[in-house]
């Protein structure tokens, strides 16, 4: 297993933004243009801040598996949240959404985000990493981030935040992708 | 007046007339515990139930866990001249926010801080628990109230 180094992190960023942008094209038969905008380690404690502890938003969840355990989270403000799900549904020919098709399309969007860096990991650390089932929440970010510290404070002291920015038809929208992997004796982080 | 925010894993003591704040609570339990004579209250919001022993740690944060955060609270409390008998608790927390996701830490939460205060013989004199949303919170040393505001 590599250690990640700021090159490392980079070249993964990059490899996971530009297969998602495909996957997410492919997906909705539109244009979306996803790129980095900023990769940072953060301590698992600090990740409320950017947002904010009590800021609604709308994350999807999904554990990781394999050589390495953890999870990943990518996390849109409540509003943004129904803005992307919108953009991305309309060219499916849905002109009416209900609550469940946002979340559906929501973890759809999960997945896929998750999945290409989730691959990108993979494929440049030399692991096997699985992901599992996506669940959705709309929360104060606080509390999300509560019961994510509780199942991995005692193994993750560090998460990898990266700020996403999603452009679709001209929109352009801000997300988290956060993604936690136990530290572990070959120190990962 | 002045708003005191405890922040998750920490513990905080004030008095009349301040407020103890926490925000963005999900499994996590806040545990509070009230001089309803002195108007001194503690704050202290834990992440998990018990102490554990961990080979590569140091446990050196009593607020972390819910039974030796509230051990600790008591015995700030009665440094300041507090009395077990005049002390009440009011517990908020403890909740799921992932259904479907097996998860068991808020209830575990809850568990403990009952459990423990029941041991310190400290009525419960009122609860906001369980659940899958989140909350925030606002304690006043003043009256003794706790507002929670929660958004679903």
């Amino acid at each position: 297993m590599k250690k990640i180094d700021e090159n490392l992190l980079r070249k993964i960023s990059e490899a996971g933004t530009n297969n998602a942008s495909k996957a997410l094209s492919a997906m909705t038969g539109r244009s979306v243009e996803i790129k980095t905008i900023s990769t940072d380690f953060v301590p698992i404690e600090e990740i409320p801040q950017f947002y904010g502890p009590e800021e609604v938003v709308t994350a999807v969840y999904l554990p990781i598996t394999g050589d390495l355990k953890g999870c990943s989270l990518l996390v849109f403000d409540k509003d943004s949240a129904v803005v992307v799900a919108d953009l991305l549904m309309q060219k499916a020919g849905v002109t009416e959404t209900s609550i469940e098709l946002y979340g559906s399309a929501m973890k759809e969007i999960g997945n896929i985000m998750s999945g290409s860096f989730l691959n990108a990991t993979a494929d440049m650390l030399d692991v096997k990493l699985v992901e599992g089932i996506p669940t959705l929440t709309t929360n104060m970010m606080g509390a999300i981030m509560n019961q994510i510290i509780s199942e991995f404070a005692q193994t993750t002291k560090q998460a990898l935040a990266i700020e996403i920015g999603f452009t679709i038809k001209d929109v352009e929208i801000t997300a988290y992708l956060f993604k936690l992997l136990e530290t572990g004796e070959g120190g990962l982080v | 007046m002045v708003d005191i925010e405890v922040e998750i894993a920490h513990s905080k003591i004030a008095r009349d007339p301040d407020n103890l704040i926490s925000r963005g609570l999900g499994s996590c339990v806040v545990v509070i515990l009230y001089d309803t004579k002195l108007k001194i209250g503690a704050l202290s919001h834990a992440v998990l139930p018990h102490q554990m022993i961990y080979e590569n740690q140091k446990n050196d944060n009593p607020a972390r866990f819910v039974d030796t955060a509230i051990d600790d609270m008591l015995h700030k409390m009665i440094a300041f001249g507090c009395t077990r008998r005049n002390i009440e608790a009011k517990i908020v927390g403890g909740a799921n926010m992932f259904p479907g996701v097996e998860s068991s830490i808020g209830k575990d939460n809850v568990l403990s801080a009952r459990e423990k205060l029941k041991k310190e013989s400290i009525k419960i004199t009122g609860e906001a628990t369980s659940g899958t949303v989140g909350r925030s919170i606002e304690f006043s040393t003043k009256t003794g109230l706790v507002a929670v505001k929660m958004m679903f």
